[in-house]
């Protein structure tokens, strides 16, 4: 069986997360929640900052304490991809971004190779659409926000991933590297691959997504972009009720 | 080897090239000691830097004086105490580690914690030990000694950096990693606590058998400056070992060499020029980063032009 795009709704999803629920003390950052990851597709997560997005990426991570349950029916490589919303990197760290790919993907010391670091031949391709083909030398913590997360971006991608996480890579993309992330992660689908998109840019999930789920502590909705994101839900999504109620705020 | 260096270093001496101290076998000793010591620490380093454990570092150091206190009031001589400062650092490294990955508390609070403990402790027991030994004697691990190191101490040295060598290797990578990114390590199914039990465990191991040679106090310093130093010059990640490593044997050997000049301890000496070197490469990297900023001026002044 192929898995593409648009396989869809007959398959049985890639990963199910049945009511699941993190705790952060007494509040629960996640409540009960319930999503199918449907294989081969942009799945996005939108919400509210403090929604519980990141905590969801996490908890697919395995690394946060959850009660419920999360199914994952591997076909593949069964391997991950992550892309966090931002490195810990300080500039005590000189590491370069040839170093920091040849890092994430071997197991071999890296002053064991005394010869220059060249990327596989697979990566360069990746290199050139990604366009950091010239920034091969530099360091990782001179680079701009949009050049690093698209230097991450790419080591989430070699060796291509079953399971492709992003959170929140809009914010700090530059408009050119934006045009080069989104086409290629439009592509993942028809490879096999399954992403999930934490995004605040609304156009970016109508454009490239193919279901798109709003967190907020629960599920508020979930579906087809097209379908669901209407004027209504997102301003109630993300506005506190009061606001919504009473839209006229006084200006400071 | 010991033979081939001793017969070196003495013809040398007695040509005049090197100081006459050199001729002795316990200066061929502590040589030998330097050239393992230096380079491992010197490896381990960038990592310590990296992953903000100096304070862990000089925790280490700190507790190898009460272990060696507690070892003697347990009844251990002040030679074979070795094998008990080893147990009692690995035991204050392991809880340290643990309470570190439960606690809410920043790091370097909950190390300052044990810090605070393990000194409080090693002065009681001191107190007890100095009552049965000189405090001179028990001075030497603190401030290390030349003429104090033995053949199985080299051959403790040499263990500790084997196994040091056949556990780090392996994990060197997924160690930087996951200083980077924790979690974008684990998603690289790099088991990222357990690495850091192993690094800490290693890195324990190292400080107590280089304690002996260059003093407990001066091992912190050689865990950091190194790292510190290469900082200044390395324009990469592999630039920053490889230079950690050169500067980590350069500041010991020209310390054996100040020492035998100077009647200061060793582990003093070494770092007196650790210390110069990095004062010197700080001038130099302030002075070509002022360098490179002029020369961007001159290009924008000249394209507007």
């Amino acid at each position: 069986m192929t898995v593409g795009a648009g396989v869809g709704a007959a398959a049985p999803p890639l990963i199910e997360v049945r009511a699941v629920t993190v705790r952060h003390g007494a509040e629960s950052v996640i409540d009960r929640v319930s999503i199918d990851f449907a294989r081969a597709e942009i799945h996005a997560i939108i919400g509210p900052n403090g929604g519980g997005k990141t905590t969801l990426l996490r908890a697919l991570l395995g690394q946060v304490p959850f009660t419920g349950e999360i199914r994952a029916g591997w076909r593949a490589s069964g391997r991950i991809g992550y892309v966090p919303q931002r490195l810990r990197l300080g500039s005590a760290l000189p590491i370069t971004v040839a170093e920091f790919l040849f890092v994430a993907a071997q197991r071999r010391p890296l002053w064991s190779r005394w010869q220059r670091l060249r990327p596989d031949p697979e990566v360069a391709p990746l290199l050139r659409r990604l366009q950091l083909d010239h920034l091969l030398g530099r360091r990782l913590f001179e680079l701009s926000g949009g050049e690093r997360q698209r230097v991450v971006l790419l080591q989430a991608l070699v060796p291509l991933p079953e399971l492709l996480l992003l959170d929140g890579p809009a914010g700090g993309i530059d408009r050119v590297g934006l045009e080069a992330v989104e086409s290629m992660l439009q592509e993942l689908p028809a490879q096999g691959v399954t992403a999930i998109l934490v995004t605040h840019d609304l156009d970016q999930v109508m454009r490239i997504s193919q279901r798109v789920t709003c967190l907020h502590h629960q599920v508020r909705f979930s579906g087809p972009p097209a379908a669901v994101l209407t004027d209504d839900r997102v301003l109630s999504a993300f506005r506190p009720a009061e606001l919504v109620a009473s839209p006229v705020e006084a200006p400071r | 080897m010991t033979e081939w260096l001793r017969s070196a270093t003495t013809s040398l001496a007695s040509s005049g090239w090197l100081p006459e101290t050199f001729a002795y076998a316990f200066m061929v000793r502590a040589m030998i000691a330097c050239l393992i010591l230096a380079p491992l620490l010197g490896v381990l380093s960038p990592l310590v830097v990296t992953r903000g454990l100096a304070f862990f570092s000089s925790a280490i150091g700190h507790s190898a004086l009460t272990g060696l206190a507690l070892a003697i009031l347990l009844g251990e001589s002040l030679d074979g105490a070795g094998a008990g400062v080893l147990c009692f650092c690995l035991l204050v490294s392991v809880a340290m580690t643990y309470v570190r990955h439960r606690s809410d508390l920043p790091s370097d609070t909950v190390i300052g914690v044990f810090v605070a403990f393990t000194l409080g402790l090693g002065i009681c027991l001191l107190v007890a030990v100095t009552q049965r030994f000189n405090i001179h004697q028990v001075e030497a691990l603190l401030f290390g000694s030349v003429v104090t190191v033995t053949e199985s101490d080299l051959l403790f040295l040499l263990g500790v950096a084997v196994m040091t060598v056949l556990v780090i290797g392996p994990m060197f990578n997924g160690l930087f990693l996951s200083s980077v990114d924790p979690e974008l390590a684990a998603a690289r199914r790099i088991n990222v606590a357990r690495n850091d039990y192993f690094f800490l465990m290693m890195l324990t191991a190292v400080i107590v058998a280089s304690a002996k040679v260059i003093g407990a106090l001066m091992v912190e310093a050689l865990v950091i400056v190194p790292a510190a130093i290469a900082r200044n010059v390395a324009g990469s990640l592999r630039a920053y070992c490889v230079w950690s490593c050169v500067f980590a044997c350069v500041g010991t050997q020209g310390g054996l060499l100040l020492g035998s000049f100077v009647p200061v301890p060793t582990g003093a000496a070494i770092v007196l020029v650790l210390a110069g070197l990095f004062g010197v490469t700080f001038v130099v990297s302030m002075a070509t980063a002022a360098a490179a900023r002029a020369r961007g001026r001159a290009r924008e002044a000249a394209g507007r032009k």
